[in-house]
Parts: structure tokens; C-alpha cells; sequence
């Protein structure tokens, strides 16, 4: 790559906060009704959990978590300058939030009189999530109550490193309907790494087992719908190296949920294949991609995310048009040992780490929460000075032992008795 | 809290300038972040989704602009006129002017039951024949009946129109004054009598300047 100043040094290092800013309480309150329609609040940056697939997770290290007195003074804040009577506490896992227990307590015993809805997205599959929900949403409608196993298989949920049992998600489920929810969203992704049929089938047992629960609980009344993306490999992530599948496997798969995932009670939602091509060669695609994308303009693409809009044959078209294979994108295995196109941007984690994790999934070996033992990723050596300054909890990685104070004890002279 | 304590509110407001473009339902959801943001003790409806009490007069035609609109809410507490008006002065959002706050019996019938008419100014921004406007006016208000299509029904226009005058020139403009019908099924709309008249709705401005109570019903004829 050229450099247009020496200043310019690549790998380029991302710039991080030590301490989360505080949030924006005070925010354009639009007319008009708009998606989100609510005073967002993160409560915590990053995740320890270390899903292989997500990406989010893996370039938002280190965990910073933002203290619950500010958390609630800036619901405070917000409502009062906003009067938007919706407020989301977001974060990448809300369920792993250090004081999520008493936050959730403080939150609904100060907001609920005042007919305030607090929604906490990305709750984990455990009953706590489920009496977290229900201190929260009081006595209002429950809609539904939103789980991601992700997969369906032990074998699935050990190559993406996101190890919940079946059983737990069954016991979940049933805390949820006896708690007087009647429906339950679930999430998977097809198209993991060494993903079978058989796999694939799994995510309909385990809906069908899940509505079982419901009907012992509530009867006829339970539902489940199935939310099945699938899976799009991404940069900074272990699963950067992975082919994804292609148009044919998806539809194969998604003809096999269609199938099974029919009947009383049960719903099925999934992404369009081609749709899914677009996302996964913008993904992981290099600077030729700019010219792709420019042709794919001349053509007439545009809107591309609305599905009226959407031309799958003229990004066909502009990729042979510019003699570029599409599959060199998505469909090919890569080389650990390729230069990939985003090697001088440096998100904090180590390639090296992320090989390993990559390796570590095609064994099934999986990786505790980094809270309970540090895996060495990479971010502490590359951001040590700024944790050696802001020691204690405002992160989640352990803390830096000083050298600078090594070096001070060495210089104390001794004082002699 | 005792139901003594119930007090009813009615606030009196302009709505003005960009606050034309937004609709009915948006003016009500921003009514409600203006009532939340000016802390006051509003009552809400009981049950599974509790939703604040507040009732606004008949909606104003999407476009048109209005010197008054009423909101009616009901307070847990009684702050006093003042207290809760000084409070919405401070929560208010642009475009919204607040003119009025008031005490209303706690008996007294919903807001949409009481309205009858509301009156409209419309400004003509083209110009326009006076005289041949005038004939179009006298042969409207002759007719028996007036067969319009709204949205793929036909309905009669002229029973939904109580007067119509080219009101009192003030400048390069013409003005007309039109007082028309409110009420459930029967609510005529100002840009249809434009419409009528050949105007174009999109050169005028539209501003209601008054709503009609079913009390002061025997007044209306003279408006």
C-alpha cells in the first residue's frame, strides 16, 4: 500500500475511549414516528463471551462498562429533556452487565409508576434473564421474549463458541411461558462453518421442542417464531477465513425449515439467499470491489436494501463485465497465510489469536468468558499505558502491573536501620 | 390519592409554521412528550398498556395551520392554572404556541362530542379574478347538492358547508372565510372547497381560526 506521509505508519491502531463518554441525553425529538423510537443508553461497550461469528465482539474490545449511577442519572436526563417514554439499555450482552441485577431493580422501582418501558435487549439463555424481563415489563403487554441460541447442535454451538445446552434453553423457555409470555423469538444462523443437514434440521426440533414446553404451560396458546439468518464470515473475526455457503446450500437449507418448520404455533422467518450474497461479497471483498459496486451503479443498482429494488443479475452483470470472480469473495476457503484486505487496519486483537481461535473451532475446542480467565488477545499489550491510567473495574480485562513502579521501587534508596 | 384530586385540563395552542406538515397522530404523541416533559402528574388509563388521557380536538387537515387548537388532560394533582402552564411553557415543542391553560368540569362532555364547526381562512397566493371568484362562490352556495370523490367515495359537499365569503381584503391577497361542518362521518375540508372552486389547495395557505361548540350553536349563523 502507499503512503501518502510518513506520519502515515501502517497497521493502523484504533483509537479507543479508556472510559465509556457519557451518553447523549440531550437529542433531536423528531415528529414524526422513526424506528427506535426510544432514548437509547449503552450500558457497557464490548463482550467477553467470544462468539466466533460476531464481529462486533471481537473489534469493540476491551469491555468497558459504564457505572449504574450514571446509567441511571442519564435515563433521568434523558426523560426529562426528551419525554420519550421508551428508554433501551443496550450493550452486545446485557445479562453479563456486572450490576445488571441491581440495575434492573433500581431502573423499574424508579421508572415504572411514571408508565416508562424499558426494554433490555441481548439477555442470555438463563431463567435470570427471564426475572430480569419480568421486573422490568411490570404488568404490560408481554409481546414476546427474544433468545439467540445461534444453533441447534452441542457440536454447532462449540465450533462458534457459544456453548448453551439444549436443556438450559428448554428450562429457559419454560420460565418464560409460565411467566406469562406466550411467545418466544428465536434466533439462528445457518451456514456455520462445516454446518450439515442434519444440523440444520436440529433448529426445527429444537423449536418443536421449545413449543412443546409452551403447550405443557399455556396450551394452545404458545408460539414460537423462528428467526433463521444465515451466516456471513467477517472481517477481524476467527471466522474470517471461512467460505460461506452458497446460493444453492441456502436454499437447500431453507427448503428443509420450510418443511419442518410448519403447524399451529410455529412461524419461520429467513433472509434472501441472493440478498445474503450482496452483504457477504461487500463484507469481505477488496478495493476491486469499489469498481464493482460503481459498475453495479451504472447498471441501474440502486435501493439495494429494499427488496423491491433489489437486482441480484446486474451485480452478477457487473462482476463479469469486470472480469471478477464473485466467488473469490465468498466461496473459497482462504489461506491462513493470505494477505487479507483489511490486514492494515489493527482492531487491538492479535491475527495470531484469532488463527488460534479459528483452529481452536475446527477442533471443537471452545473458550470461557475472558472475565474468568484472560485468553491474551491482544488488546492489553497494545493499550497497556491507557489501563495502567485507568485501573479498577471501568474494564473487564485484568489490570497492567505498573513497570514504571517497578522501576521507582528499584531507585528508592534503602534506608538503613 | 383520592379521586377528589382529579382535575381536567384543557390547554389552548397554535399550531404554526413547519408544525403544519405534522399529522394528527403525531401532534398527539408530541403533545404527550410535551406533558412528560414538563413533569406533570398526568393520569393515565388503567389495564395491560397504560395510555395518558389526552383528548385533542377535531384533527386539523394535514397542511393547515391553526390559531385554535384545544388538548384536554387530566392531572392526578391539582398544581393550579399557573403552575402547570408555566411548566409547558418550558417543555414545549417549536412550532406549538401555548396560549392557554384551563380548568375544565371534570363532567364536561369529551372535546370531539362538543364540536359542531370549525371556521377556515384561507389565503389565495395566485392571483385571482375577484368577480369571477365571487360568481363561483354565489353558484356554489345555490346548489342543491355537490357530488364530490374523496379517496374512491362519493359524498355531497354542500351540507358540509355552512358559509363561504371572500373575506376583507388586507393585501395583494384574497382571502376566503369558510365555516364548515364537524362532526362524526359528516367533517368537511377546506381543500375540497377549493377543489369546488377550482382553486389549487397547494397555492393557499389554510389556517383555522375558530372551532364551534355545540353551546354556542344559535351564534354560528352570524360567524
Amino acid at each position: 500500500m502507499e503512503t501518502l506521509t510518513d506520519q502515515a505508519r501502517l497497521p493502523i491502531l484504533k483509537r479507543i475511549v479508556p472510559k465509556l463518554p457519557q451518553p447523549v441525553t440531550r437529542f433531536i425529538v423528531p415528529f414524526v414516528g422513526i424506528t427506535h423510537n426510544r432514548i437509547p443508553i449503552e450500558i457497557m461497550r464490548g463482550c467477553t463471551r467470544g462468539c466466533r461469528f460476531c464481529q462486533a465482539g471481537m473489534i469493540t474490545r476491551p469491555v468497558r462498562e459504564r457505572p449504574l449511577d450514571e446509567v441511571v442519572a442519564a435515563i433521568e436526563e434523558a426523560l426529562a429533556h426528551t419525554g420519550i417514554d421508551e428508554v433501551g439499555l443496550l450493550s452486545l450482552s446485557s445479562s453479563d452487565y456486572d450490576d445488571i441485577l441491581p440495575l434492573v431493580e433500581k431502573v423499574s422501582e424508579r421508572f415504572s409508576d411514571r408508565k416508562i418501558k424499558i426494554s433490555l435487549p441481548s439477555l442470555r439463555i438463563e431463567s435470570v434473564s427471564v426475572q430480569l424481563m419480568d421486573l422490568l415489563q411490570g404488568q404490560s403487554s408481554r409481546a414476546g421474549f427474544t433468545l439467540a441460541p445461534e444453533a441447534a447442535t452441542e457440536r454447532m454451538r462449540e465450533i462458534i463458541n457459544k456453548p448453551v445446552s439444549s436443556e438450559q434453553l428448554l428450562e429457559t423457555a419454560r420460565e418464560i411461558y409460565s411467566r406469562g409470555w406466550h411467545t418466544i423469538k428465536l434466533y439462528f444462523m445457518i451456514g456455520h462453518p462445516s454446518e450439515t443437514l442434519d444440523d440444520v434440521k436440529a433448529i426445527a426440533d429444537l423449536c418443536k421442542s421449545v413449543l412443546a414446553e409452551g403447550r405443557k404451560i399455556i396450551g394452545k396458546r404458545a408460539k414460537v417464531h423462528a428467526g433463521v439468518s444465515t451466516f456471513i464470515p467477517k472481517p477481524h473475526t476467527p471466522f474470517q477465513w471461512v467460505p460461506c455457503d452458497s446460493v444453492e446450500q441456502i436454499e437447500a437449507k431453507q427448503a428443509l425449515l420450510k418443511q419442518q418448520l410448519r403447524g399451529r404455533g410455529l412461524k419461520l422467518n429467513w433472509n434472501n439467499p441472493e440478498e445474503t450474497m450482496l452483504e457477504a461479497w461487500l463484507s469481505r471483498g477488496d478495493r476491486r470491489m469499489s469498481a464493482v459496486i460503481e459498475r453495479a451503479w451504472q447498471l441501474g443498482a440502486k435501493f439495494d436494501a429494499w427488496q423491491e429494488h433489489f437486482a441480484y443479475g446486474i451485480w452478477q452483470d457487473a462482476f463479469s463485465q469486470l472480469n471478477i470472480s464473485p466467488d473469490f469473495y465468498t466461496h473459497r476457503e482462504r489461506p491462513i497465510d493470505e494477505t487479507l484486505p483489511w490486514d492494515h487496519i489493527d482492531a487491538g486483537v492479535k491475527k495470531q489469536f484469532l488463527t488460534e481461535d479459528y483452529l481452536w473451532s475446527e477442533q471443537g475446542r471452545t473458550r470461557i468468558d475472558c472475565r474468568e480467565r484472560c485468553f491474551a488477545c491482544g488488546i492489553l499489550p497494545k493499550y497497556a499505558n491507557m489501563r495502567r491510567e485507568n485501573p479498577g473495574e471501568i474494564w473487564e480485562c485484568p489490570e497492567v502491573r505498573s513497570p514504571a513502579r517497578k522501576q521507582l521501587l528499584k531507585t528508592i534508596p534503602v534506608i538503613q536501620p | 390519592m383520592t379521586i377528589e384530586d382529579l382535575t381536567r385540563y384543557r390547554l389552548h395552542f397554535h399550531k404554526t409554521k413547519e408544525l403544519r406538515y405534522i399529522g394528527h397522530l403525531d401532534l398527539h404523541r408530541s403533545i404527550e412528550r410535551m406533558l412528560r416533559r414538563a413533569e406533570l402528574p398526568v393520569d393515565y388509563s388503567k389495564g395491560f398498556n397504560p395510555r395518558m388521557k389526552l383528548n385533542l380536538s377535531t384533527a386539523l387537515p394535514l397542511g393547515c395551520s391553526s390559531t385554535t387548537e384545544l388538548a384536554d388532560f387530566w392531572l392526578l394533582t391539582d398544581l393550579g392554572e399557573e403552575e402547570v402552564f408555566l411548566r409547558l411553557l418550558n417543555a414545549t415543542p417549536p412550532a406549538l404556541d401555548l396560549k392557554e391553560v384551563e380548568k375544565i368540569d371534570l363532567k364536561s362532555p369529551a372535546l370531539q362530542t362538543m364540536i359542531t364547526g370549525a371556521t377556515y381562512r384561507v389565503e389565495i397566493l395566485e392571483s385571482i379574478n375577484r368577480t369571477k371568484l365571487g360568481e363561483k362562490i354565489d353558484e356554489f352556495l345555490r346548489a342543491e347538492s355537490l357530488e364530490r370523490t374523496r379517496r374512491g367515495k362519493v359524498y355531497d359537499l354542500r351540507p358540509l358547508v355552512r358559509t363561504l365569503e371572500i373575506a376583507q381584503e388586507t393585501g395583494t391577497h384574497q382571502y376566503l372565510k369558510m365555516l364548515l361542518q364537524v362532526g362524526e362521518g359528516h367533517t368537511g375540508r377546506p381543500e375540497e372547497v377549493l377543489l369546488q372552486l377550482e382553486l389549487n389547495p397547494a397555492n393557499c395557505l389554510i389556517e383555522r381560526t375558530h372551532l364551534h361548540f355545540s353551546s354556542e350553536e344559535q351564534g354560528i349563523s352570524e360567524t
